[in-house]
C-alpha cells in the first residue's frame, strides 16, 4: 500500500522524489537533498496534503559503511489524520547538510539540534545549531554514528578527567541573549568574567557548532571553579539555584535598567531533574528563558544497537522511569510490528491495564510535585499514598516497583497472580475518592486560580507548530489522542472520553491530567470485565521462549531455547514507526532493522523533549514564579527528554 | 462503545483564600483519623494492607541440589542474556565430562534486577530472591561468588517458576 | 577492585584512632565522642541529589508510607550548604559529574555520601559512552546501596548502615575530616584506579560487538 501523497509528490516534483517503500502501511519518500525544503513546504501548505504537525526529525546510519546516511522527517497531518515519512539521503563522502526546517515548523529547533549533535549533520539555516546532549566542548566526535565505540574514544581516566576539568559553568552563546550587544559597553571586570573564547569550539571531527558567520560564543564565568579546594571563593554555581554575576549594561547616570541572569539548576528542586535553566530577567519579568539539557543524557539509543531486541525491555523501563510498563508496551508494540508478530487476546487486555495503570501513577507524580511547586505539600503526601497502593499492585504482578520489564517480544513476562484483579478493582474504586479530595482542595482554591489560571498560555496554532503531544497538547484545545486517532491494542473498542481544554494554560493542563486519571480508572475497570482467559503469550515459535519444563525436559525445545537466547530474534529487514499515547504525550518508537538480532536505530519521540523545549515560549513575560509552575505544568522527566 | 471528545468546564465560582485555607485545613485534619500509614521500618516489614511480594526480584540466590553442590551447568546463557553484563563464568569440567562453573561471580552492583538470568535458566539454578538489605560500606563486598551466592537463605522469586505456569 | 580509601574501609574505632596517634583513648574522650556522634547520626540532613528512577523512589522514601523523618531527617536539604549527607539517587553522566563535584566541595564537613543504585554506584546497565562508572570516581562514597532502583526499605537500610558507621568515627581522628584534593591530573583517584573501576565485569561477548 502506497501512500496517496508520494503519488502527488512525484507528480509535482518530478525527478527529485525516489523510491517510495510502504513499509506495513506506512507511506515513505525518499526526496532529493536539494529540493528538500520547498518539498516539506509544499507538504504543509498544499490545501490537499495539509501536513501540520512535526512529529519528528532524526537521522539513521547503516552498519553497511556504503549505504548512506539519512535524515528522517516523520509528518503528520492533524486535519487529516494522516502520516508521511520523508528521508533525505545523505552519502557520507559528501559534506552531510541539509536545510533547516525550523522556519516551517519551530517544534525543529531541537530536534534538528540533537540531529546535529549525535550524527554530525549540519542544518543550513538554524537560528542556533549547538550541541544539545552533550556539552559544547564534547570532543570525542558524534556519539550515534557507527565508527563511534560504545564506550567513547577514549579511556574512562580521561574522559572524568576532562568531565572534571571542564568549565562547569558551560557555554552561552550571549547571542542567544538580548544584553550580547551591551558586552562591548562593559565594564573591564564584568568583561574578564564574561571572556569571549575565538570562533566556535573544536567539537569533534565535524566543523564546530555556531561557527557561522562570525558567531561569537562567549564563555560566561559565573565564578572561579574552586575545585577541592575549601575556602576558595566561589559562588554557589550550577549545584544550587544561585544568582550568577549580572551581566548589565552599564550603570550610567541616566540610570538603565538591568537585566540579570539567573541560573537555575540542574540540581534543583523545581526543575524536576537535572534540568538547568538560564532566565533573563527584567525586574522580576522574564525576558528570555535558555533550557539546557543532557545532564541525564545516557546514550540508550547507541546502547540499543548493542542488545538484542527483548534486552532493550529493560533499558525502555529507564527513560520514562514515572511509567515504565507504558514504555515496555511501547517497544513491544513496535519490535511486534516490525516482526509481523500477532498477540494474543488476552496480552492485549493485560497491555491495556499496564498502559493505564501507569498513566495514573505518571499523572500523580505529576499532580504531587506540581502542587509542591506551587505550595500544596498536602497533595504531594496523599498521591504517593495512592502511588504506593499503586506500587503494591505492580510490585505484585511484576516483582518491581518502578522498573517493571514488563513486556517481552510476542509476550508478557509474567501473568497476573491470584486474586490481582480483585485487589485492581478495589482500588479503582477507592482511588477516585482521593482525586475528588484533591480536586475539593484545588479545584476552587483562589490561590491555586491565582498562580495557574491564564498562565504559560499556548495557544492551538502555537502548540500544533511546537509539536506540543499528549495532555499539553489537548490542554490547547487539540483532541489528539493517540488512542483515538491511530488506535492500538483494540482501544477503539474501549468507552472513554478524551478531556480537553480551551485555554492552554496551566489550570487546563491540570483539569485535563486528573480527568485523565478518572478516565484511565474506567478504561481499567473495562478492560478487569473483558479480561479473557487464554493463552497469554503469542505461538510464534520465533519469539517466545518454549516452557521451562518442556526445555528441561525434551531436547528439541532446549537447543531452540539456546540459539534463541544466545542468538537473539532476527527482526525482518525493515523499518516501523510506531506512535502510542504514554502519559506525557505521543511516545514513538522507530525501529529500523537490517535483519539482524539487533536493531540498527532504536529512536524514541520523547514526548517531554518536544513539550519542554516550548518553555521559552510559554514563560516569556510572566513572573519568575509562573515559569516554575509553567515547568511543573509540562510534566517533564528527564530520563527521557535526555535519553 | 465510543471514544468522545470532552471539553473541561472551568469552575464559575472562585473560593476567597481564607475560605480555601479553612477548608484544606478541616480536609486535613480528617486525615488524622484515618488508620495510620507510616510502616516502622526496620522494627516492622510488612503493614496490614501489604507484605512484600513473593515475586520480588532482588539480591540473587544459587540453588543447590541434594549433594549440596551448585545447581549450575556452567551453560553460559546467563552471562549472555544479561542487559547488565554483570555475571562472570569461567565453565570448567570434572572427571565425568560434567560441566560445573570454576568462577561464577555476579556484581551486584552493576545488577538491574531485571530477572533476565532466572527465565533463561534451564537448570533452575540461579535466582532472583525476595531480598533488598543488601547495602554494604565497600565496592568489593558486592562481588557475590559461588560460595556467596549459594550460602543465602533468602527465598527466591516465584516468576518463572515451572510450577506456577501463571509466572512463566 | 583493591581500592584502600578511608571511606570505603568498614567503620572501626580503634584503627581510626590508632592511625591517629592516640594510644589509650581515655573516658572523657569516649564519651565525647558517643555524644558528638549521637548527635550527628541522629540528625542527618540529606543533600538529596536525584537524578533519574532512584530520585523517585527517594520521593517515595521521603513520603508518608516509609517516612525518612523518623531517623532525624526531616528536612530534605536541597542547598549543599545545610546539608550533611549528600545521597547520589540516580544516573550520572560525564555532563553531570562536575556538578557533584561542586555540591560536594560546597557541603561544609562533617559530610558523608551514599551512592543509591546501581547506576551511581558503578554506571549500572549503562556501560557507554556517556556515563561516569561509579560516583566513587569523583567523591568518596560511604555506603552504596544496590538495586536498580532499590527499595525505600533499601535505602533506610543503607542510611541505618550510615549511622552505625558515624557511631563508631571519633571527634579526635585527623584523618577523618579531611576534604579530599584533584591530583595534578584533575582527578580525585590515580588515572589506572578510575580504569580499574571502569572496567566491565561480566564476560558476555557480544554485547560490544554491534552486529
Amino acid at each position: 500500500m502506497t501512500n496517496p501523497s508520494a503519488a502527488r509528490l512525484r507528480e509535482r516534483f518530478a525527478g527529485s522524489v525516489g523510491a517510495a517503500a510502504g513499509a506495513d502501511g506506512e507511506g515513505v519518500v525518499h526526496v532529493d537533498a536539494a529540493r528538500a525544503h520547498e518539498l516539506l513546504a509544499w507538504l504543509r501548505d498544499d490545501p490537499g496534503e495539509r501536513y501540520d504537525y512535526l512529529t519528528d526529525v532524526t537521522a539513521v546510519e547503516y552498519r553497511d559503511r556504503e549505504r548512506p546516511l539519512e535524515v528522517v522527517y516523520q509528518l503528520r497531518s492533524l486535519p487529516r489524520n494522516a502520516d508521511l515519512r520523508v528521508k533525505i539521503d545523505l552519502p557520507k563522502d559528501a559534506e552531510l547538510a541539509v536545510d533547516s526546517v525550523v522556519d516551517l515548523w519551530p517544534g525543529a529547533n531541537w530536534l534538528e539540534r540533537e540531529v546535529w549533535d549525535m550524527f554530525g549533520v549540519r542544518f543550513r539555516g538554524h537560528p542556533d545549531l549547538r550541541r544539545l546532549l552533550m556539552w559544547e566542548t564534547y570532543s570525542e566526535g558524534h556519539p550515534l554514528r557507527k565508527d563511534f565505540p560504545l564506550r567513547g574514544r577514549f579511556s574512562r581516566a580521561e574522559q572524568v578527567r576532562r568531565a572534571l576539568g571542564g568549565d562547569l559553568t558551560a557555554h552561552y552563546s550571549l547571542e542567544e541573549l538580548s544584553i550580547a550587544e551591551a558586552y562591548d559597553a562593559l565594564p573591564e571586570d564584568l568583561r574578564r568574567q564574561l571572556a569571549p573564547r575565538p570562533g566556535s569550539p573544536a567539537a569533534g571531527a565535524g566543523p564546530g557548532a555556531g561557527g557561522e558567520g562570525g558567531h561569537r560564543v562567549v564563555e560566561l564565568a559565573l565564578a572561579a571553579p574552586g575545585r577541592g579546594m575549601p575556602g576558595a571563593p566561589e559562588a554557589e554555581g550550577p549545584g544550587s539555584a544561585a544568582t550568577a554575576a549580572g551581566p548589565a549594561t552599564p550603570a550610567g547616570p541616566d540610570m538603565k535598567t538591568d537585566h540579570m541572569l539567573i541560573n537555575i539548576g540542574p540540581q534543583h528542586p523545581a526543575t524536576h531533574g537535572v534540568l538547568r535553566l538560564v532566565v533573563e530577567l527584567d525586574g522580576e519579568v522574564v525576558v528570555r528563558v535558555i533550557p539546557h539539557i543532557g545532564y541525564l543524557h545516557s546514550g540508550f539509543e547507541k546502547l540499543g544497537e548493542y542488545r538484542h531486541y527483548n534486552q532493550i525491555i529493560p533499558l525502555t523501563d529507564r527513560t520514562d522511569y514515572l511509567s515504565a510498563p507504558a514504555n515496555n508496551v511501547a517497544f513491544a508494540l513496535a519490535a511486534e510490528r516490525l516482526m509481523g508478530i500477532e498477540i494474543t487476546e488476552r496480552c492485549k487486555v493485560l497491555r491495556v491495564i499496564a498502559c493505564e495503570l501507569s498513566r495514573i501513577i505518571s499523572h500523580l507524580v505529576w499532580a504531587g510535585t506540581t502542587a509542591i511547586d506551587i505550595g500544596a505539600f498536602t497533595v504531594f503526601l496523599w498521591m504517593f499514598q495512592e502511588r504506593e497502593r499503586a506500587y503494591n499492585l505492580i510490585e505484585e504482578w511484576t516483582g518491581a516497583r518502578l522498573t517493571t520489564s514488563l513486556t517481552r517480544v510476542g509476550g508478557m513476562m509474567a501473568d497476573l497472580p491470584d486474586g490481582w484483579t480483585d485487589r485492581l478493582r478495589e482500588w479503582c474504586r477507592r482511588f477516585p475518592k482521593t482525586l475528588d479530595e484533591v480536586d475539593r482542595m484545588l479545584l476552587r482554591n483562589g490561590i491555586w486560580l491565582g498562580r495557574t489560571q491564564d498562565v504559560g498560555v499556548m495557544t492551538t496554532a502555537e502548540a500544533i507548530a511546537h509539536s506540543l503531544s499528549g495532555p499539553m497538547l489537548r490542554a490547547s484545545g487539540v483532541a489528539f489522542d493517540v488512542r483515538k486517532d491511530l488506535p492500538y491494542l483494540d482501544y477503539d473498542t474501549y468507552d472513554f472520553e478524551v478531556p480537553v481544554g480551551e485555554h492552554g494554560d496551566v489550570y487546563d493542563r491540570y483539569l485535563v491530567r486528573m480527568e485523565e486519571m478518572r478516565q484511565s480508572v474506567r478504561i481499567l475497570l473495562q478492560a478487569l470485565d473483558r479480561l479473557p482467559d487464554g493463552p497469554l503469550n503469542s505461538a510464534d515459535p520465533r519469539v517466545i521462549l518454549p516452557p521451562k519444563r518442556r526445555a528441561m525436559s525434551d531436547m528439541e525445545s532446549m537447543i531452540h531455547h539456546f540459539k534463541q537466547v544466545m542468538e537473539g530474534v532476527p527482526a525482518p529487514a525493515g523499518e516501523v514507526y510506531f506512535p502510542v499515547e504514554n502519559p506525557k504525550g505521543e511516545l514513538g518508537t522507530y525501529l529500523v532493522s537490517d535483519g539482524t538480532a539487533k536493531p540498527v536505530r532504536w529512536r524514541i519521540r520523547p514526548p517531554s523533549f518536544l513539550n519542554i523545549a516550548a518553555l521559552p515560549k510559554m514563560a516569556e513575560g510572566h513572573l519568575l514564579s509562573d515559569l516554575i509552575a509553567i515547568n511543573a505544568s509540562v510534566d517533564i522527566v528527564m530520563g527521557e527528554i535526555d535519553r | 462503545m465510543a471514544i468522545t471528545v470532552k471539553t473541561m468546564p472551568r469552575p464559575e465560582t472562585e473560593s476567597s483564600y481564607v475560605r480555601a485555607t479553612l477548608k484544606g485545613m478541616a480536609l486535613t485534619f480528617r486525615h488524622l483519623l484515618a488508620p495510620k500509614w507510616t510502616m516502622q521500618y526496620p522494627e516492622q516489614t510488612s503493614a496490614p494492607d501489604w507484605k512484600l511480594s513473593p515475586r520480588w526480584r532482588g539480591t540473587h540466590r544459587m540453588a543447590v541440589d541434594e549433594a549440596g553442590k551448585a545447581k549450575c551447568v556452567a551453560c553460559g546463557l546467563c552471562p549472555q542474556v544479561c542487559p547488565a553484563n554483570c555475571i562472570k563464568l569461567i565453565p570448567g569440567e570434572d572427571e565425568k565430562g560434567n560441566r560445573y562453573p570454576l568462577v561464577y561471580e555476579i556484581d551486584e552492583f552493576r545488577c538491574v534486577f531485571c530477572g533476565y538470568c532466572q527465565e533463561v535458566c534451564p537448570e533452575e539454578a540461579i535466582h532472583v530472591g525476595v531480598h533488598y538489605e543488601n547495602a554494604e560500606y565497600s565496592r568489593d563486598a558486592f562481588v557475590y561468588d559461588l560460595e556467596r551466592l549459594m550460602r543465602q537463605p533468602h527465598p527466591v522469586s516465584t516468576l518463572w517458576d515451572p510450577s506456577d505456569p501463571k509466572g512463566e | 577492585m583493591e581500592l584502600k580509601r578511608d571511606a570505603s574501609s568498614p567503620p572501626s574505632t580503634a584503627s581510626t584512632l590508632e592511625r591517629a596517634g592516640f594510644v589509650s583513648p581515655n573516658w572523657v574522650t569516649t564519651r565525647l565522642d558517643d555524644l558528638v556522634n549521637w548527635s550527628r547520626a541522629n540528625s542527618l540532613w540529606p543533600m538529596a541529589f536525584g537524578t533519574a528512577c532512584c530520585a523517585i523512589e527517594f520521593m517515595a522514601t521521603a513520603a508518608s508510607r516509609f517516612d525518612l523523618a523518623r531517623f532525624g531527617m526531616e528536612r530534605v536539604a536541597y542547598s549543599p550548604r545545610q546539608a550533611d549527607v549528600l545521597i547520589c539517587a540516580g544516573r550520572l553522566p560525564f555532563k553531570l559529574a562536575p556538578v557533584i563535584r561542586r555540591v560536594w566541595d560546597q557541603m561544609p564537613q562533617p559530610k558523608w555520601c551514599i551512592s543509591m543504585g546501581a547506576c551511581a554506584s558503578s554506571g549500572g546497565i549503562f556501560d557507554n559512552y556517556a556515563m561516569v562508572q561509579g560516583i566513587d570516581t569523583i567523591v568518596p562514597v560511604d555506603v552504596y546501596v544496590p538495586g536498580c532502583p532499590p527499595r525505600p526499605e533499601g535505602l533506610l537500610y543503607g542510611i541505618l548502615l550510615l549511622q552505625k558507621k558515624i557511631k563508631g568515627e571519633s571527634v579526635f581522628d585527623p584523618g577523618l575530616r579531611v576534604e579530599q584534593l584533584a591530583n595534578d591530573q584533575g582527578l580525585f583517584l590515580e588515572p589506572a584506579a578510575v580504569d580499574e573501576l571502569s572496567e566491565p565485569f561480566g564476560n558476555s561477548v557480544h554485547q560490544t560487538r554491534s552486529a
